[in-house]
């Protein structure tokens, strides 16, 4: 809301008549998404709110006759304007005006989950309040007083259990009865102490006929602005009624500092967490004397003094095993499918350009795209069971002592290490960070972490200009040095760009649940859906084009030539066929790009040849060996990559030092075109993609000059 | 704890096991704004679970809510030592009934 503009482009939906508009509200482990499906079931439709990264799940059901449009609210615990999430969620209420605004709160836990209510409550909204996982507590001997929590409220309340469904066709019932106004709706009561409300009423009638925002409640804005909310005082300040509304402003809330001995949004939340505990008190019965609960039992071995740390890494070993163990198969797969698709169709179309962009173009780039998507799959399913659970808040809390010391967050570890395996997932698991800056530094320092498709070309080159025993400390050196770049980078961009903008850790530990296949399996297809979506289609834009750039213009004379050789009796037509494509590749477009860059390229050991692999390799990492192997003509570079590295070590322009160079290049530099693609996807922001891009080729070629430089003077 | 004049702390100070009274919260932005979201609020009662095993954040109960902080923004948080935090909902009546205490004693 930054700009004060956006407070007036929401466009309050028209609601037919027989249509309901309700959001739904709540904290995070409330069970709302849970409810969210029971209620929409398959119709459901993800997208973003406008202009943040924000997720917004909308649905559809029919229920007595009433179309219902249900929009999914992120999960908040209150509607503070200090987060995305929460602003998102305010926004909607006050401009999109829904009809209703569903409040899921979870029984088990009323006294956190109620904060938010009452912030609802002073929004002034249709409010209708769900108790879910009622099961769970009225298992434990808790009975509620429905009638006068209503009463005190001023909501309706429908007790429900997700789990079971149990009250689910009520709330469906109530809804519409709301609506068609067949029953009343009650009136709120106002939850803060006499003294406190009569100054809310004072403020009120001054902003009252001065303010322009009418369609805002004004109670609310009062209490917003005793709070010092920073979006609403900006809203305030251009307009010349401000001087005086400062003035009354500043004299109460110094009065509430001086008699309260608090800040004037401290005292309200403190009041507001008197009336909740004292509707609480009154409406709820427990009877049973609460014991450590399963939560304190488990957490007393997770995060355990010593075996906290150890149980920790564990768990994370076996997701990143069973991540790109576990899709190597279905990898295999997808490949060896579309290689059997290559071959097949390359028999059955005859040979024209069209045929060329097809297979290699078209054929590759699809392929180049599922390739990754057991990989996110698998991951995601990891990822939402972390989250599922509540062990995710865990994570963040065993790993965040050492995260803060690079100035990031806990949870920053998961896309870190996930960046090993491949950095279009690493870039998207960053999205459980909430806060911008944090995720933001966390996907520019990912690719950092070398990705499992640099593998291959490590090895060729290792094997290249390494004994083999020195291959592993070369190797483990490489990955140290991506590791400490990466580090460094993260304690850069904290200390700079993002210098003030740090996730607070105070955050829930959420109770341990037992996850739903169903939801952690829709969150998946999401993902899944999302990347296939958005980076899709500029892996195959991309893939098409670095097809053209390494295969035209054609030369005419070299072509004449191979014609004529291919016709002479018993000649190898493959090898031929790879010479030819060799010999084209200087005077390719990729050929000339790699030329026009030798000027700076050279300082680092890089001819021309490498730099088309360079280029190439933007496409995906894999692509480097193959497009060496191209140069060098060389068929099938999979099974060849000892002849590779016999050709590179006997090439006469290269050396020790141009090895380490080109390694460290591959290490640093732009990972590839889907995680660009992907990182635009998941940042929404041109300058930070840029950036990314530009900051790792810059990273990349100083470590490069470096590096060979300095090996260079020492005679590799 | 038998002391009759007991001071104030700041939470980050506070032992693992033991129960504190939250007395007044003096975080500032964003922090305090998170902290008085979930409930850590002035009169609220909590118990000190753990520290995280490499030391640093902490983990804290109140009532049935387990939240984590680290120990420099627990250090804004003022808590004054209580004999226990009954487990069941606990309920303390202040000013809902008795209309404002503002300038009141407290």
């Amino acid at each position: 809301m930054g700009d004060s503009a956006g407070f007036f482009m929401g466009d309050p939906s028209v609601a037919g008549d027989k249509e309901i508009f309700i959001a739904l509200a709540g904290n995070p482990n409330s069970g709302k998404t849970s409810i969210f499906n029971i209620l929409a079931g398959a119709n459901q439709k993800v997208g973003n709110f406008s202009g943040v990264t924000v997720e917004k799940i909308e649905g559809t059901f029919k229920h007595r006759g009433y179309t219902v449009r249900l929009v999914d609210l992120p999960g908040t615990y209150s509607l503070s304007p200090y987060s995305p999430e929460e602003k998102v969620a305010r926004d909607f209420i006050l401009f999109q005006k829904p009809d209703m605004v569903v409040n899921i709160v979870d029984a088990t836990n009323l006294e956190r989950n109620l904060v938010l209510t009452t912030q609802l409550m002073d929004l002034e909204v249709e409010l209708l309040i769900v108790f879910n996982m009622i099961d769970e507590v009225e298992k434990q001997g808790t009975r509620v007083d429905y009638t006068q929590f209503e009463k005190l409220f001023g909501a309706h309340v429908i007790p429900v259990s997700a789990m079971t469904r149990f009250g689910i066709s009520e709330l469906l019932d109530h809804i519409v009865d709301i609506k068609s106004g067949n029953i009343e709706t009650l009136k709120y009561k106002h939850q803060y102490s006499d003294k406190i409300e009569d100054e809310i009423r004072a403020l009120s009638e001054i902003i009252r006929d001065r303010v322009v925002w009418k369609h805002l409640p004004t109670r609310w804005l009062a209490i917003k602005l005793i709070e010092h909310d920073p979006d609403i005082i900006s809203m305030f300040r251009p307009f010349p009624c401000w001087a005086s509304v400062e003035n009354v402003l500043e004299s109460l809330r110094e009065k509430i500092r001086r008699f309260e001995n608090k800040e004037p949004d401290v005292f309200l939340a403190e009041e507001r967490m008197a009336f909740i505990r004292g509707a609480i008190r009154e409406t709820v019965k427990n009877e049973e004397e609460e014991r450590e609960t399963p939560t304190e039992k488990i957490d007393n071995i997770l995060l355990h003094r010593f075996w906290g740390l150890p149980i920790f890494l564990l768990i994370m070993y076996a997701i990143f095993q069973f991540t790109f163990r576990l899709g190597e198969y279905p990898m295999q797969w997808i490949d060896r499918f579309f290689q059997f698709a290559t071959r097949s169709l390359d028999v059955l179309i005859p040979a024209s350009m069209l045929k060329s962009i097809f297979l290699d173009g078209i054929i590759a780039g699809v392929g180049g795209v599922l390739v990754f998507l057991p990989n996110i799959l698998i991951l995601f399913l990891c990822i939402s069971l972390l989250e599922a659970t509540g062990y995710m808040a865990r994570v963040a809390f065993v790993m965040d002592k050492l995260m803060h010391r690079l100035g990031l967050h806990g949870k920053s570890f998961i896309p870190m290490i996930t960046g090993f395996g491949c950095t279009v997932p690493a870039l998207m698991a960053a999205r459980t960070l909430r806060n911008r800056g944090d995720r933001i530094t966390t996907m520019m320092v990912v690719p950092f972490f070398s990705c499992g498709a640099k593998l291959p070309l490590y090895t060729v080159v290792i094997s290249a200009f390494f004994a083999p025993s020195m291959a592993g400390n070369v190797l483990f050196g490489i990955y140290l040095f991506g590791v400490i770049i990466g580090l460094i980078s993260a304690r850069l961009l904290k200390s700079t760009a993002f210098k003030d903008e740090s996730e607070p850790f105070v955050m829930e530990l959420p109770p341990y649940r037992k996850p739903s296949a169903r939801s952690m399996l829709s969150q998946t297809w999401v993902r899944a859906y999302l990347y296939l979506k958005k980076a899709g289609t500029v892996i195959l834009l991309a893939s098409v084009i670095i097809w053209f750039a390494g295969s035209y213009p054609k030369n005419a004379e070299v072509h004449k030539r191979h014609e004529t050789l291919r016709q002479s009796p018993g000649a190898d037509i493959a090898l031929l066929q790879r010479q030819e494509k060799a010999e084209q590749l200087p005077h390719s477009v990729a050929g000339k790009i790699g030329k026009f860059f030798e000027p700076i390229s050279r300082p680092l050991g890089f001819d021309w040849r490498l730099n088309i692999a360079l280029i190439n390799g933007l496409a995906a990492k894999e692509i480097v060996v193959s497009t060496m192997g191209t140069i060098y003509a060389l068929g099938d570079t999979e099974s060849d990559s000892r002849t590779l590295a016999e050709s590179l070590r006997s090439d006469p322009a290269y050396s020790t030092a141009t090895g380490l160079s080109f390694m460290i290049f591959v290490l640093l530099y732009v990972p590839c075109i889907a995680s660009v693609a992907v990182f635009f996807r998941e940042s929404s922001s041109k300058k930070w993609t840029f950036l990314f891009v530009l900051y790792t080729l810059s990273v990349a070629w100083i470590a490069s000059l470096a590096v060979y430089q300095l090996s260079s003077l020492l005679g590799l | 704890m038998q002391n009759s004049q007991i001071s104030p702390i700041p939470l980050n100070e506070g032992e693992v096991g033991r129960c504190y009274r939250v007395m007044n919260v003096n975080a500032t932005g964003v922090i305090r704004q998170r902290m008085l979201d979930m409930g850590l609020v002035p009169g609220v009662c909590l118990t000190v679970m753990r520290f995280a095993p490499l030391g640093d954040p902490i983990e804290i109960r109140i009532n049935r809510f387990f939240m984590s902080l680290r120990r420099e923004e627990a250090r804004f948080v003022l808590v004054l030592p209580v004999g226990s935090c009954p487990r069941p909902r606990h309920g303390r009546f202040r000013r809902f009934f008795h209309g404002g205490s503002f300038g009141g004693r407290r």
